[in-house]
């Protein structure tokens, strides 16, 4: 895979409604141009561990930020989380948590599992696009990565 | 009759020698005078011879003297007083005066002899002596001696007899009479009288003198019987009495005296009384105070008691008393005296000293009040003890008023009282109880007795009182009774007993828990209580207790007089005599049968409840846990929706908006709306459950900070107003910050909004202390409300005011209702419409200021 290749945000989403409008946002800030969407935990944990349908790609080659969504169908966002910081080779990947729970409990036990950022997606979608074109901006131009490999 | 006869005799005797005497004179005149003449005619008719000197004629002119034969011898002499011429003749010349001597004549014893000048002219020619012989005048002196003899005789005798014709008749009667007061003188006896012969003046003077004789005789009688008594009376006085003159001399000394001084009073009387018995030393000073009387009629020891040292004849000295009067009367004055020996009353009264001071020093021993007071309250005198208790002696003590000493005036009130209802009713008082507060605050009570006394040297009654302190004795009394009652009252049972185990006491709860009378069970052995499985029990806890242990709490089982059994928890202590050796046991034990039953009851239901809160917890966990994951479920999935409406409604906007009409972009900002307020609602609905399931956290809270960061908070909501904010005192209390701080988030939120029609808006922060809680309050001028909606204020999503007028879900009042309630604590307001409201909570437990 070419660098140009190289997914930069990996977008874990099972609403199609909220996968639309973060996709829009994120294209309005102009941030990112490979977006690997995941619709639910299993499919975000087969693509970031190179398995199933993405058993061809290279878990070095690493998303810059996982958007991740908590609620999600077969393995919710808390376990893929876990997963992710608990394997030495994907913890340093940046992971966002893009969520609607305001609940304590979500927040405090995903600082706990390592997540690098909390956002509450708000209703208004004006402040939404905000949010997401602010971490698009820092996750993917201000932060520096460790080097792969 | 001798004396008439006397008086007879001189009367004739001095009237005859009258008459001789004259006859004598006269006769001695009449020789005299013719003598005289005869010289003279002599001398004439010698003055030729002499002048002629003619012895001759001269000697015959004597010669012629012949014829008068009393003239025994006569001369002549010249005047150169030679002798001239002799008569008679023959007689020598030496019989003759050799010269004429002084002129004159002189009578001798015999003779009667003269000179007579003879002169012629003026001129002197020599002297006659003449010389007469007196023998014719005694011839008729003697004549007339003898007549006078004859008369005196004669008128003697017949004196004589007429005296004894008359006394038959006059002086026999006075004669008899005179008899009879010679009798009456001599004897002294009045009995005697005398005999009336006539009722002539006779007569009547001797019934004169007899009734006489009779008043003498009563008086003397009654003299002699006044006599009698006053000597019986003299003799029989326990006093010496004396009586001295003047000089000091005894003059009557009585039957004591005699036994007293050793004198018997016949060798007493007429003795010097200092040197009878007053001994050496002071006989001066008695002299002196006698003279000093005798001189100014008064002294010292007059009239007065004084005491001195006696003296006895055998020489021993004793203490006497003697007063001394002077008895007026009379023309010196006598003095009696009285004189007690006070041998045995000194013995006595040193014996009383003696025993006073023994007595003195009992009383001041005596740790009791003891006092006298007079009828003003005076200390007569009091006991070291009393007087120690006011910081004085006993000698600085007496004489103090009480009231210048006790300190409360209630209890010298009380103390008056006392005092003068003993003086005046003259009985003793008893006062049981008396309270005393002395100089260091502390108040006695005191036991005292009070009676009436009369104090030696002072005039009036007083009050004599014994007071002790019972303070000790009353606090032990009660506290003995207390613990009598306590003991007598308890339910449970209190035996006391020996360390053989035998009861010595056995109260009323004994006697209900083991159903044995007290006189049952005193005297027994406590054995009587074991079931026959523990009768060793009680020797081991007696052993225990003998080594000084304490058993508390001990289980076990006893048996009653019925034979049932009943389980006791009893506490068996040690009792120690004042040595402090242990002598017995005090075992407290309670019937703890029912409790027993009780607690099992309890147990069994204790387990019972555990299991029902078992359920019960597990049934809510499982709601919790179905709430908990509703309200995930609406926080995560109600917000998708939402945020897809307004997310698409927002892109139809941008990415259709040219196309639409402006009718259809308001709709479509409508949507995008509904859709935010929803959200909104969503998050405060959230909040709002969410703050049943957390927890309170409490702790010390500082409010002043909590209000200081919400109005920080609340910043926006103010920015571009005149808003004043006055914020009060503001106690701390004890609560969760974070959720204090919604409250007052809430509040003041809510206060800054409804006074946005204000300007200035005012909101005011502040604490009332009210019946001991802190009252927090925020108040503000705003629009207000009207209270009759006030009950809907802190309901969830009730709002008074229209979306349009002022936003807000209607969650806020009813956060702060659940925070303060969820504190134990109580919201409510205050407000009318327009008029602004005011918001006052408390927070439970916080009565601190």
């Amino acid at each position: 895979m070419s660098m140009t290749n190289i997914v930069e945000i990996l977008l874990v989403e099972d609403s199609p409604m909220d996968l639309e409008l973060t996709l829009r946002a994120l294209e309005k800030a102009k941030v990112a141009n490979h977006i690997q969407v995941a619709r639910d935990g299993a499919e975000a944990l087969e693509f970031i561990f190179c398995e199933g349908a993405h058993a061809g790609r290279r878990i070095e080659d690493a998303p810059k930020v996982i958007l991740l969504d908590l609620k999600l169908p077969k393995v919710d966002g808390l376990e893929v989380l876990q997963r992710i910081k608990g394997d030495p080779r994907t913890k340093s990947i940046p992971v966002v948590v893009l969520t609607s729970s305001k609940e304590q409990r979500d927040i405090v036990e995903s600082y706990k599992l390592g997540v690098n950022s909390y956002i509450v997606k708000p209703v208004n979608f004006e402040r939404f696009a905000e949010a997401v074109q602010e971490l698009g901006f820092y996750w993917l131009l201000l932060n520096q990565p460790p080097k792969a490999g | 009759m001798a004396i008439i006869l006397l008086i007879c005799g001189a009367v004739l005797l001095l009237t005859c020698g009258a008459f001789f005497a004259y006859e004598v004179v006269t006769f001695r005149q009449t020789t005299l005078q013719q003598l005289t003449t005869l010289g003279e005619i002599i001398a004439a008719n010698s003055t030729a011879a002499l002048g002629f000197d003619n012895q001759d004629d001269a000697r015959e002119i004597l010669a012629s003297l012949k014829a008068e034969p009393h003239i025994v011898a006569a001369s002549l002499y010249d005047k150169q007083g030679k002798l001239f011429a002799k008569f008679p003749e023959h007689l020598p010349a030496d019989d003759f005066p050799t010269a004429p001597e002084s002129d004159g004549y002189q009578v001798g014893r015999s003779h009667l002899a003269g000179f007579q000048p003879i002169v012629q002219g003026e001129k002197r020619l020599g002297t006659l002596y003449i010389k007469s012989d007196m023998g014719a005048m005694y011839e008729r002196v003697r004549l007339y001696a003898g007549i006078v003899v004859l008369v005196i005789g004669a008128s003697l005798l017949l004196a004589y007899t007429l005296s004894r014709i008359l006394q038959e008749q006059i002086s026999q009667p006075i004669l008899a009479l005179a008899e009879t007061a010679r009798a009456v003188s001599d004897r002294r006896d009045y009995s005697v009288r005398a005999v009336k012969v006539s009722e002539d003046e006779v007569g009547l003077l001797t019934g004169a003198f007899n009734h006489m004789l009779t008043q003498i005789q009563e008086q003397t009688h009654a003299l002699r019987e006044s006599e009698g008594r006053v000597r019986a009376v003299l003799n029989s006085a326990l006093s010496a009495v004396l009586v001295i003159d003047a000089a000091g001399r005894i003059t009557d000394w009585n039957a004591r005296a005699e036994g007293m001084f050793g004198w018997p009073r016949s060798d007493a009387l007429g003795r010097n009384l200092a040197e009878t018995i007053i001994p050496p030393r002071y006989r001066e000073a008695h002299r002196r105070g006698l003279e000093h009387f005798l001189a100014t009629g008064e002294g010292p020891v007059l009239n007065r008691v004084i005491e001195l040292s006696s003296l006895r004849r055998d020489g021993s000295e004793f203490p006497v008393e003697l007063s001394i009067s002077p008895i007026k009367g009379g023309d010196a004055p006598t003095f009696c005296g009285f004189i007690t020996d006070i041998t045995e009353r000194k013995q006595a009264e040193d014996a009383l000293r003696e025993s006073e001071k023994r007595l003195r020093t009992v009383i001041d021993l005596v740790p009791h009040f003891i006092f006298a007071k007079d009828r003003d309250g005076r200390f007569l005198f009091a006991n070291r003890a009393f007087a120690e208790s006011f910081r004085l002696t006993p000698e600085q003590l007496a004489g103090r008023l009480d009231t210048e000493l006790v300190p409360d005036r209630a209890q010298y009130e009380a103390f008056r009282r006392d005092d003068l209802d003993v003086i005046e009713s003259g009985t003793a008082k008893f006062i049981p109880t008396e309270r005393r507060t002395d100089l260091a605050g502390r108040t006695h009570i005191m036991q005292t007795t009070k009676i009436p006394f009369a104090a030696p040297g002072t005039a009036g009654p007083a009050v004599l009182g014994v007071a002790v302190d019972i303070t000790e004795r009353q606090q032990a009394h009660e506290v003995a009774e207390r613990f009598a009652a306590i003991v007598e009252s308890s339910d449970d049972a209190i035996i006391s007993k020996t360390l053989d185990g035998t009861i010595i006491s056995w109260n009323p709860g004994a006697e209900r828990i083991f159903g044995y009378a007290a006189n049952e069970a005193v005297g027994r052995s406590m054995v009587i209580l074991s079931p026959p499985e523990r009768v060793d029990e009680e020797a081991g806890i007696l052993a225990r207790i003998a080594k000084g242990e304490r058993i508390v709490h001990l289980e076990t089982v006893r048996v009653r007089k019925d034979g049932t059994r009943i389980d006791i928890s009893s506490s068996i202590s040690p009792i120690k005599d004042a040595t402090g050796q242990i002598v017995g046991a005090a075992t407290i034990a309670r019937d703890i049968t029912a409790r027993r039953r009780a607690e099992e009851e309890i147990r069994q239901l204790n387990a019972e409840l555990e299991q029902r809160v078992v359920r019960r917890t597990a049934a809510l966990e499982a709601a919790n846990k179905e709430l908990e994951a509703f309200s995930y479920s609406v926080s995560h999935d109600l917000r998708t929706p939402l945020r897809a409406m307004d997310g698409f409604s927002q892109a139809v906007l941008e990415d259709c908006g040219p196309q639409l009409p402006p009718e259809g972009r308001r709709y479509l900002q409508a949507v995008r709306n509904g859709a935010q307020q929803m959200g909104v609602l969503i998050d405060d609905l959230l909040a709002f459950s969410r703050l049943s399931r957390l927890p309170v956290s409490k702790r010390e809270v500082d409010p002043g900070q909590l209000v200081r960061d919400a109005l920080d908070a609340l910043k926006f909501l103010r920015h571009d107003r005149q808003v004043e904010i006055r914020i009060g005192e503001l106690p701390s209390c004890h609560g969760d910050p974070a959720l204090l701080k919604q409250v007052w988030l809430n509040l003041l939120s809510n206060a800054l909004k409804y006074t946005r029609p204000r300007n200035p808006a005012l909101v005011e922060i502040g604490c009332a202390r009210e019946s001991g809680e802190n009252v927090y309050f925020v108040r503000d001028n705003g629009t207000g409300f009207d209270m009759q909606y006030a009950h809907k204020l802190f309901g969830v999503f009730q709002r008074l005011h229209r979306a349009e007028d002022y936003e807000g879900t209607g969650v806020g009042l009813a956060t702060v209702q659940r925070i303060i309630h969820r504190h134990g604590g109580r919201v409510w307001a205050e407000a009318a419409v327009n008029r602004g409201a005011t918001f006052f909570f408390t927070v439970e437990g916080e009565t601190r200021s």
